[in-house]
């Protein structure tokens, strides 16, 4: 299939974007920062391209529907969304260093839907349950959701990572050598992306017993998927009203956020190996 | 005194109800517990946990309600301390809420304005009218026109923006305690289902869980039932059901519905859920009938409730009941175990001309069974035609508008939680001894970094403004 080269030659551009990304941070060269976005832009129009193509393939077989069905489909199109979660931040603060961190994820979610052995890559028809607008409003603003989650694993693991190396100066002093923004713009993309995570994920599970209630006759039937989404949601509530209201910021809110992150990987991938239930993937 | 001891009760309970450890401490609580729900799975049947865990592991997980824990007391105990937790946050920040939506007082007292998140002073060395039009501009465009008041001869400028903000609190958690509300309305609703087969007609629905009869004040009619297949698969793409309601004896709505397409009449959801094939009261069957002595078996091909005359005769058979899986129950009554075809019988009235009717059983595995051996016929159970019938899931939840209610104020508190925030700037204009001083202070509730930055911009906007030769 034609829609598998571009997802294979953007898994590609990826990969090499995450050498670039680790370069710039290395060689501290603000000149190549254009030169990298560039590539990252082209492997996400290879991406766009691959993801409308498996789209435009899946109606020529017959089954026509939106690439969000299996676990391949899922993979490459939570890549595609974390992809564009990271362009808004790179664009909304300025700073490319987050790249280094976001492509690796993005990279590794790619080569394995490409890569791994039990992976099909096969468009499959769909249940009569899943043949609704339904699927894409949930699925979509779900992936939206784990993506900006995925980016503030990116930022509290720089905040830490930093903030090691950074024993005792004055964090607040921007530090022209290095190009990993300040303590604080990452403490405060951490607590935004956090919280753009939290609202479409929450709109994810409203959409999602929205659906359920309109193809089964029941909005929340405790089903693993949607108990593991519940913990998630329940965990970074917590996170919230630690910060909120108990001032929680810092090295403490970085590694309470980068733990969360187990529970959003667990309700996107474990959930699916470990239980069973409505939402097995293939 | 008894009285003040009453009130320090009330008081240690009620500091209990409002702090947000609590609330933290219930999140992790309530995702422990959501954790061993999906590790130990929930009502199953007994012998499936005793294939799982010894004995003693499942009377002590069945004593604890772990193995349906989502409806343990506990759970509700966990889920009541979570509402009571947000209803007392709610009560307890509303004096201030109140106090914030209400106006702020367009003049301040210094005193007050340095201890504001922001606060800054300047002297102008000139002033004039056109220098006062440009410091209300700027605050105008930082937030909004500012209302003025004069008051012993100092100029006093209020702007504010986001006043709204603070309906994000309880947009978010009334949304919460509205869902809750939802779903104990729920639970005054029912959740069934129902196999009907083309043709039949019911109102009779089995409770999930329960398994008891529920009857509807109306029943439904399967007209038709219709899958379709993926080519060159056995994978279903698409299965319908034409259903008619009827009421009183009348039609009063018909509708196809399919996966994602339900029918609703009365505030009953009729969800198209399942199919299969099998064979309904009202199925077709061949029946074989030959005179006692005689060795020629002709076949009829007749209905559920049909009577056909033999022929060469004026006797007449009914076929009476069509039991797909026949069994006794423990009244000795024959009942249908299931729809599946697994031991068809058929109960015949048989109708001699001038004599008195007689019944008989006939079964398809079976030939051999229950004869009557006075009877003047041998009847056999040929053929019976499978059917398809149709899997319905049928739900009334009165709290279903509710929960959605919730969860659009939750989506709305959450939008304004995150994105907007209450900011507030004063700014005085005092004039002493041919100079100028302004005061500049802000506030905001939210996003105070933010505000900083953009405090400090206006600021320095001032400070230009002062600085213009005139
Ligand atoms: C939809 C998710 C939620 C959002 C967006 C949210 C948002 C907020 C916000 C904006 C505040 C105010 C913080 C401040 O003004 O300093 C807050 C406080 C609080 N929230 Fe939540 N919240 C959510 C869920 C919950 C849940 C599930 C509980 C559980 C009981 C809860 C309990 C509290 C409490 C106790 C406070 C402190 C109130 C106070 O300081 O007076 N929230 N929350």
């Amino acid at each position: 299939m034609l829609s598998s080269k571009f997802i294979g030659f953007a898994t590609l551009t990826y990969m090499l974007c995450m050498v670039l990304y680790f370069c710039y941070l290395f060689f501290r060269n603000k000149k190549y920062g254009y030169i990298i976005t560039a590539v990252a832009v082209i492997g996400f129009l290879l991406h766009t391209a691959g993801l409308g193509l498996r789209w435009y393939e899946s109606y020529q077989i017959g089954y026509g529907h939106i690439p969000l069905a299996n676990l391949y489909e899922a993979l490459v199109s939570l890549s595609w969304t974390t992809v564009i979660i990271y362009f808004i931040m790179e664009y909304r603060y300025k700073m490319k260093t987050l790249g280094a961190l976001v492509f690796p994820i993005i990279g590794i979610c790619m080569a394995y839907a490409s890569l791994s052995p039990n992976m099909s890559d096969r468009i499959d028809p769909l249940i009569p349950a899943l043949q609704s607008n339904w699927l894409t409003f949930h699925v979509l603003t779900c992936f939206f959701g784990y993506s900006a989650f995925a980016v503030s694993f990116a930022s509290s693991i720089a905040y830490l990572f930093k903030y090691k190396k950074k024993t005792r100066a004055d964090s607040s002093a921007p530090d022209h050598k290095e190009l990993l923004p300040t303590l604080e713009a990452l403490d405060e993309i951490t607590y935004k992306t956090v919280a753009i995570g939290f609202l479409l994920f929450s709109v994810g599970i409203i959409t999602g017993a929205v659906w359920a209630n309109y193809a089964w006759g029941s909005y929340w039937t405790w089903d693993p998927k949607e108990t593991w989404s519940l913990i998630t949601w329940f965990v970074y509530a917590a996170f919230l009203h630690a910060r909120f209201t108990r001032g929680w910021k810092g090295k403490k809110a970085a590694i309470l956020s980068a733990c969360s992150f187990l529970a959003v990987i667990f309700t996107f991938l474990g959930v699916n190996y470990l239980l069973s239930g409505l939402h097995s993937y293939a | 005194m008894p009285d003040q001891k009453r009130k320090n009760v009330f008081n240690i309970i009620w500091k209990f109800f409002i702090s947000v450890k609590l609330t933290i401490a219930l999140l992790i609580v309530l995702s422990i517990v959501c954790i061993i729900g999906t590790v130990i799975p929930q009502n199953l049947a007994e012998n499936e946990y005793l294939r799982m865990y010894s004995r003693s592991t499942y009377e002590f997980l069945k004593s604890t309600n772990c193995i349906d824990l989502y409806h343990a007391w506990w759970f509700t105990f966990l889920m009541t301390a979570f509402t009571a937790n947000m209803i007392a946050c709610s009560l307890n920040r509303l004096p201030r809420v109140l106090k914030f939506i209400s106006k702020s007082d367009t003049a301040i007292d210094e005193r007050d304005a340095e201890n504001l998140l922001c606060f800054k002073k300047i002297t102008f060395k000139t002033f004039n009218q056109e220098k006062a039009k440009g410091l209300v501009k700027a605050l105008e465009v930082f937030l909004k026109k500012p209302e003025t008041v004069e008051k012993a001869g100092k100029n006093y400028f209020f702007s504010e923006k986001g006043r709204f903000s603070y309906l994000a609190f309880y947009l978010t958690h009334l949304g919460m305690v509205i869902i809750i509300i939802g779903t104990l309305l729920g639970t005054l609703g029912f959740q069934g289902f129902m196999q009907l087969f083309e043709g039949d007609t019911s109102g009779i629905v089995t409770l999930r869980k329960s398994y008891k009869q529920k009857t509807l004040p109306f029943e439904i009619r399967c007209n038709k039932f219709e899958v379709t297949f993926y080519d060159r698969t056995n994978m279903p793409k698409d299965y319908k059901s034409s259903l008619t309601v009827i009421e009183n004896g009348k039609e009063v709505l018909t509708k196809v519905i399919e996966v994602n397409d339900p029918l609703i009449y009365k505030g009953v959801y009729f969800y198209q859920s399942s199919y299969g094939e099998g064979a309904g009261s009202r199925g077709e069957v061949i029946l074989g009938i030959k005179k006692r002595n005689s060795a020629e078996q002709k076949n009829y091909h007749v209905k559920a409730g049909q009577r056909v005359t033999i022929d060469g005769t004026k006797d007449t058979v009914k076929v009476n009941r069509l039991i797909p899986d026949f069994a006794m129950n423990d009244k000795g009554q024959p009942v249908s175990r299931s729809s599946k075809p697994n031991n068809p019988a058929l109960l015949l009235t048989v109708f001699p001309e001038g004599k008195k009717p007689y019944s008989t059983w006939v079964f398809s595995k079976f030939p051999d069974f229950h004869k009557k051996p006075d009877s003047p016929y041998v009847f056999t159970f040929v053929k019976l035609f499978p059917k398809y019938y149709t899997g319905l899931q049928i739900t009334r939840d009165p709290g279903i508008w509710v929960v959605w209610l919730g969860c659009t104020l939750i989506t709305i508190g959450m939008c304004l939680a995150f994105f907007t925030s209450h900011r507030r700037v004063w700014m005085t204009v005092e004039e002493q001894g041919g100079t100028h001083k302004i005061m500049l202070a802000g506030t905001s509730n939210k996003n105070k970094d933010a505000f900083k930055k953009d405090f400090d911009r206006l600021f320095n906007e001032l400070k230009s403004i002062g600085e213009m030769k005139c």
